[in-house]
């Protein structure tokens, strides 16, 4: 990655560095509803999940939710109208826009050369939800799938912000923001594009309660990842989206860069539906694999951004591959679960956590995990508890695991 | 600087109105025979919905082609994993033969999970959440058919999903061919997966389009698209190790290219198919509905007037999510087999539309290069550039 290549940009022939670099950075999650806001809540500590007031959770397991309350998308919604668009159409724009502006780029200008990448897990399917059973009880409901589409979560935000090049859709589980940042920085890499959005969204889902709380999966008061006698998860909803540009352009346009992506690992656990293989087989491919494609040692890992879900399956399974990859540098390499914060928001999460391991970077700050009572001695990881804990990051490793076994690991790098 | 490897297509599998098999949908676009018969397809408890024209898989037993091991396994996860089957046998590729991170799924969809999380929901209002039949939960995700599959053949892999409207399959192919040449892994299972489902077919009747009996892509008749469901794998390999192997390389995979353009459809395609470059011919995705059939046709007119066009939805339907992988099958076999297949439902090309060169009759004859374009009324197209094999 830090081969030279000759590039023609707007400002003539560019003797440059190649490589993709983060830009810009959005976040609507349920500790705040900006990047600052929620790097704020999250180094404070602050806990977004609590008893759900925007949904009906009765007969569950829990009541537990991560809402976003009193957010707004309205002011991120200047060209296109708002009306007729899900709520995750919503909060995917706000996210969109809010990276764009951080980013300062002027994306009329890439048009064509630009484009965006997001993951979901269910996207716009909750508002089929109601006119589906009003359908069940005799009423005559219009039920056209047209402002349910998941593409809407990349198209909206492209209509919105003039982005004519590549626009996916990646709804690979929980691993989908992960993967749709991986992918976007390939396409760049590619040639395929210069500036890529990348990132994840979901909005709350009665359908999904009801299924991790059929699996005995949803922790009954908070998130404790990596605890003892941690419960399960708690779902929550939001969007992040990191801007991702080729080297060349961000530097040619005198761009500020949170680092580069070094590379990303993609693979299937291969096992069951729902269960992670027992050694953590997937995910311990998915970092080194991520890790040959950076062409980075583990022996750099600075930092894990841990998916830490708090069910009893995953944190030991996730703890003990971390360590596998790391060895006895395990014991001093910080690992943090901001789920803990802000609940599971399930196609969003790891692009949130992307946005946390670029601050981290950025600030040389780890965000702790909240909750835990008693570390599992089944975890045998160093995780960063309470408080935040200030150490230079140069390399950053994002987790992220979803059911069918999709995995995605992302390597952020100064 | 990384070696660029070459991307080659080694096997083709499907599950169609045809039957099961590239075979018998191949012959069949190659005879311009459409299956088309009444649909009515069903959810419990809900409200039946009118027939309607359709081009649907009809009895198909998962475990006369699968075997055991299919509890917990939806329908549209059944016909991917039988389309993989196929494709891999085509391929000459068993299990294990491979190391297993070098073997990944790409699949491309639109709909996939949304009967089954509507189900879910449903019996949960229905009988209460402790009720609800617990394997459906992880089959409510548009991941869980390529998930089945990485499962089922144990590819560990990559395994990604593509929900990019009809363009999906297209580019879970065309990344898929840029993840080989980057070595990261050796095979693909690459391709998609739509079903007639019960919410499609609501949302058709919502949309209050006419569905065509016969679709006529680019006819002046045309009133609609015939509906379809299916499902196509295409294995893509490293033409290095299809080499070492001796295997039967189909077609070579050339360049793959998007565009969004949302006020300008037309011009989205006619950027994609310049990316794509020369083409001997062009299998595109008119499906005989008034609108998309013109942006396309004003999109080859502009560069491309000359060369032959085939729509494959005239016989096969529209398959949505899955459709860009039908065209590339079609276009492989159109590479291997020298010939185009002929535009089913077309007769005489609408005079309102600019002239391009479709035909109603097979046209045999060597092909070096062909063109495959999805394209959707939202503004969005691909394209992926196919080559004969070497």
């Amino acid at each position: 990655m830090t081969d030279r290549e000759v590039v023609v940009t707007s400002r003539g022939v560019v003797v440059t560095s190649r490589g993709v670099v983060v830009t810009g950075l959005g976040v609507v999650t349920s500790v705040g509803h900006s990047v600052e806001a929620f790097w704020r809540a999250l180094l404070a500590g602050a806990v977004g999940t609590g008893p759900a007031r925007t949904i009906d959770l009765a007969g569950l397991r829990s009541d537990r939710a991560g809402e976003v309350h009193g957010f707004d998308a309205a002011p991120y919604f200047r060209r296109i109208a708002i009306a007729g668009h899900q709520r995750a159409t919503q909060l995917a724009v706000a996210a969109a826009r809010m990276a764009v502006d951080d980013a300062g780029v002027a994306l009329d200008e890439v048009g064509e050369r630009a484009g965006i990448v997001m993951g979901a897990v269910v996207a716009n399917r909750p508002g089929l939800e109601a006119p589906y059973l009003a359908l069940r009880g005799g009423a005559a409901v219009e039920l056209s799938l047209d402002n349910h589409d998941v593409c809407l979560i990349a198209e909206a935000p492209a209509i919105e912000l003039g982005l004519r090049g590549p626009v996916l859709v990646l709804p690979t589980a929980c691993a989908a923001g992960n993967s749709a940042i991986g992918c976007a920085a390939d396409l760049i890499a590619d040639g395929h594009a210069d500036v890529m959005l990348a990132g994840g969204v979901d909005e709350l889902s009665p359908a999904m309660f009801v299924m991790f709380s059929q699996f005995d999966s949803l922790s009954p008061d908070v998130l404790r990842p990596f605890d003892r006698d941690r419960r399960g998860l708690i779902l929550s909803e939001g969007a992040g989206v990191v801007v991702l540009e080729s080297a060349a352009h961000a530097e040619a346009r005198g761009a500020r860069s949170y680092g580069r992506v070094a590379g990303h690992g993609n693979n299937a656990d291969a096992h069951d539906m729902t269960h992670p293989h027992p050694d953590g087989l997937g995910a311990e491919v998915a970092m080194r694999a991520a890790l040959s494609d950076a062409g980075l040692a583990a022996e750099q890992i600075d930092f894990v951004c841990a998916h830490g879900t708090g069910t009893p399956a995953n944190d030991g399974i996730e703890a003990r591959a971390i360590r596998r990859v790391l060895g006895e540098r395990a014991d001093r390499v910080p690992v943090t679960s901001i789920k803990s914060s802000l609940g599971h928001s399930q196609g969003a999460a790891s692009a949130i956590e992307a946005v946390a391991c670029l601050l981290a970077m950025r600030d040389g700050v780890v965000p702790p995990t909240m909750n835990i009572r008693t570390l599992d001695p089944e975890c045998p990881i160093d995780v960063v508890m309470d408080r935040p804990r200030a150490q230079r990051i140069d390399v950053a490793v994002n987790n992220a695991f979803g059911f069918g076994g999709n995995i995605s690991c992302v390597i952020f790098a100064r | 600087m990384r070696d660029l490897r070459k991307v080659v297509i080694t096997g083709l599998g499907a599950v169609s109105a045809y039957g099961l098999g590239a075979d018998p949908l191949w012959r069949g676009l190659l005879a311009g025979r459409s299956c088309v018969a009444p649909a009515s397809p069903t959810l419990e408890d809900l409200p039946a919905i009118p027939a309607f024209p359709a081009s649907a898989i009809g009895a198909f037993s998962a475990r006369d082609v699968l075997g055991k091991g299919l509890r917990g396994v939806c329908r549209e996860s059944q016909l991917l994993l039988a389309a993989t089957l196929f494709a891999r046998r085509d391929a000459g590729l068993a299990d294990g033969a491979v190391a297993r991170d070098a073997e990944g799924v790409f699949a491309g969809t639109r709909w996939a999970g949304l009967e089954d999380y509507l189900h879910f929901h449903l019996e949960r209002s229905i009988w209460g959440p402790e009720k609800v039949s617990p394997t459906r939960g992880p089959n409510t995700g548009f991941n869980a058919p390529a998930s089945h599959v990485s499962i089922r053949h144990d590819l560990q892999g990559p395994n990604l999903t593509f929900a990019s409207r009809s363009s999906a399959s297209l580019d879970a192919i065309g990344h898929a061919a840029d993840w080989i040449r980057k070595q990261r892994v050796k095979i693909v299972y690459a391709g998609g997966i739509e079903s007639l489902s019960y919410p499609r077919a609501r949302h058709l009747l919502a949309a209050g389009r006419p569905i065509a009996e016969a679709a006529r892509p680019f006819d002046a008749r045309r009133t609609g698209a015939t509906p379809g469901e299916g499902a196509v794998i295409v294995v893509l390999e490293d033409a290095e190790h299809a080499r070492a192997r001796g295997a039967r390389i189909l077609a070579e995979v050339g360049a793959w290219a998007m565009a969004f353009e949302p006020a300008q459809p037309d011009r989205a395609a006619r950027r994609v198919l310049r990316a794509a470059g020369p083409a001997d011919a062009i299998f595109g995705s008119a499906s005989g509905d008034r609108a998309l059939d013109a942006w396309e046709a004003a999109a080859i007119a502009a560069d491309h007037a000359d060369v032959p066009v085939c729509a494959v939805k005239g016989a096969a339907g529209e398959w949505e999510g899955a459709s860009g992988a039908l065209q590339v099958l079609a276009a492989t076999r159109a590479l291997a087999d020298r010939v185009v297949p002929p535009t089913a439902g077309f007769e005489r090309l609408d005079p309102e539309l600019p002239a391009i060169r479709v035909a109603g009759a097979a046209r045999p004859g060597a092909l070096a290069s062909v063109a495959v374009v999805t394209l959707h009324g939202s503004g969005r197209a691909s394209a992926l550039a196919l080559r004969a094999a070497p």
